[in-house]
């Protein structure tokens, strides 16, 4: 009889994806057989290599253009949808641009934002990022990754898994007043979560991002767009957010709501109003 | 007993080769908007033409298609034309969408071919050649220091996996970027899970020895 190899079952295998029957054959298989153990070593390694390639974000121009192209393919086919009567041409006319300007309205370039207030105690990634900031302000714990580049703090963010679209140009009445510091792990069992540390107006800021499936209690999209939890903790202010199966907390004592901070990653200015209107819960 | 994943498990040690015509298995679907799982209810007001539904659609899965797009294109211009180019398709193709896949492997199977078809439109393959040599010629030198904060294993792996043929390539990515299950992949790609499974063995194993022959992706 010939015993062939399990080496087409091993990502499956190391993956918990095989039914058990077939999980339990390939393990015993395993047991006695080197060079398959190898080659599921190899798979191994192999899987660490990959799980670094998550984290990349759409850049902010790119999300823009996009928007913009789909209102206007939006705004196009209720225009399309009009009937071609010349009879009543000028009420489908009238409803056409009702239409479009609905469409225009309705499909904005940037996301509806929601503020609502934390209830209970803070979530975990609230409570890390609180700790977090404690240690880096009594000096405890210091940025691992030192740089005032924003490029390489999001090629540091991508090795974790993790990812923000930190702004690298800032127009001339922002550019002093944010300064990237660095970034630093602060991972705990069960959550891989990293800290990048700013400075904004002259105030510490700390911007704590972690794989949303980690972090129980962050606040998801709705379908009126974005929900962010707020949250004051003796003096800090919090914001938690996610996107793109990442959870994030800003951490500050900025004014209003700390929503300045924001403007680490959003620049342009849409998005800049939207942040300046946001209120707090009622 | 078979799961319909893979094929009825034999009496025997001997492992069975996987038959033609397994069926996919997977979990219900989980009310949750973060691009891995996308919930029923939003697709159903998309495909109703809410403007608003479709646009928390976007936002939630723009990154996932991106980085997908970005991985099989090599060049972030035309991952950023493929991602508009996906949810142009996307807008004009969600009210028919029947719900009989899974809707990330409707999506990514999108994604995908559009991902292939600028490819084949844009580039020769002495073009790709020399794309996925200008993405290794143009790592900047790296510092020990970065070395150790793993700056430079992020672009190791990612020019690794530049080198893959298409064929291990994809299942990878959408399952590490796109973060799909194997049902979901073999949904977007149209293979049977066993194949997926097979695939990603081979992948994985090929960017390990990759990469432990060259660490730092040096060599073209």
């Amino acid at each position: 009889m010939i015993r062939r190899h399990v080496d087409r079952y091993l990502a499956a295998y190391r993956d918990g994806a095989l039914p058990e029957d077939l999980r339990r054959l390939v393990e015993r298989h395993l047991a006695r057989c080197r060079r398959c153990r190898e080659r599921a070593t190899e798979v191994e390694a192999g899987r660490r290599h990959a799980s670094a390639l998550g984290g990349v974000a759409l850049p902010e121009e790119a999300e823009e253009r996009i928007l913009a192209a789909l209102r206007r393919a939006a705004g196009e086919s209720e225009e399309a949808a009009a009937p071609a009567s010349p009879r009543h041409a000028w009420r489908w006319a009238a409803a056409a641009t009702v239409a479009l300007g609905l469409a225009f309205l309705a499909v904005r370039a940037v996301p509806d934002v929601t503020v609502v207030a934390a209830g209970g105690p803070p979530i975990p990634l609230e409570a890390l990022a609180l700790e977090a900031k404690a240690r880096f302000e009594t000096g405890a714990q210091r940025p691992e990754e030192v740089t005032g580049s924003p490029a390489e703090v999001r090629d540091w963010l991508e090795a974790r898994g993790l990812s923000a679209a930190l702004a690298d140009r800032r127009t001339g009445r922002d550019r002093d007043a944010f300064e990237l510091v660095g970034a630093s792990d602060v991972s705990r069992p069960g959550m891989t979560a990293a800290a990048v540390s700013y400075r904004v107006d002259g105030h510490p800021v700390l911007l704590v991002a972690a794989r949303q499936d980690e972090v129980a209690g962050a606040p998801r999209w709705g379908l009126l767009g974005k929900r962010v939890l707020y949250r004051e903790h003796r003096g800090a202010k919090l914001l938690t957010w996610t996107n793109s199966g990442k959870a994030y907390t800003l951490v500050s004592d900025l004014p209003g709501l700390g929503q300045r901070a924001c403007l680490l990653c959003h620049t342009d200015e849409r998005r800049r109003r939207l942040v300046a209107e946001l209120r707090p819960p009622a | 007993m078979s799961s319909g994943f893979f094929p009825a498990v034999p009496t025997t040690d001997e492992v069975a080769p996987s038959p033609a015509g397994m069926e996919e298995t997977g979990a219900p679907p989980r009310p949750t908007i973060d691009g891995r799982e996308i919930d029923a209810e939003l697709v159903a007001a998309c495909r109703r033409g809410d403007p608003k539904a479709f646009e928390a659609l976007f936002h939630a899965t723009k990154d996932y298609v991106y980085g997908v797009a970005l991985h099989m294109v090599r060049d972030e211009s035309l991952a950023a034309d493929v991602t508009q180019e996906v949810f142009l398709k996307l807008l004009r193709r969600i009210g028919q969408f029947d719900g009989r896949s899974a809707f990330r492997s409707w999506l990514y199977r999108i994604a995908v071919n559009a991902a292939l078809d600028t490819v084949r439109r844009r580039r020769s393959p002495e073009e790709l050649e020399e794309a996925a040599a200008h993405l290794l010629a143009s790592r900047p030198v790296v510092t020990p220091e970065e070395r150790l904060a793993g700056v430079d294993r992020a672009r190791a792996v990612r020019a690794a996996v530049a080198r893959l043929p298409a064929k291990l390539r994809l299942p990878l990515v959408l399952r590490f970027v796109a973060e799909l299950s194997y049902g979901e992949i073999a949904g977007a790609l149209g293979l049977r899970p066993g194949t997926v499974a097979s695939r990603l063995s081979r992948a994985q194993r090929r960017l390990a020895r990759d990469l432990a022959a060259d660490p730092e992706g040096g060599r073209p």
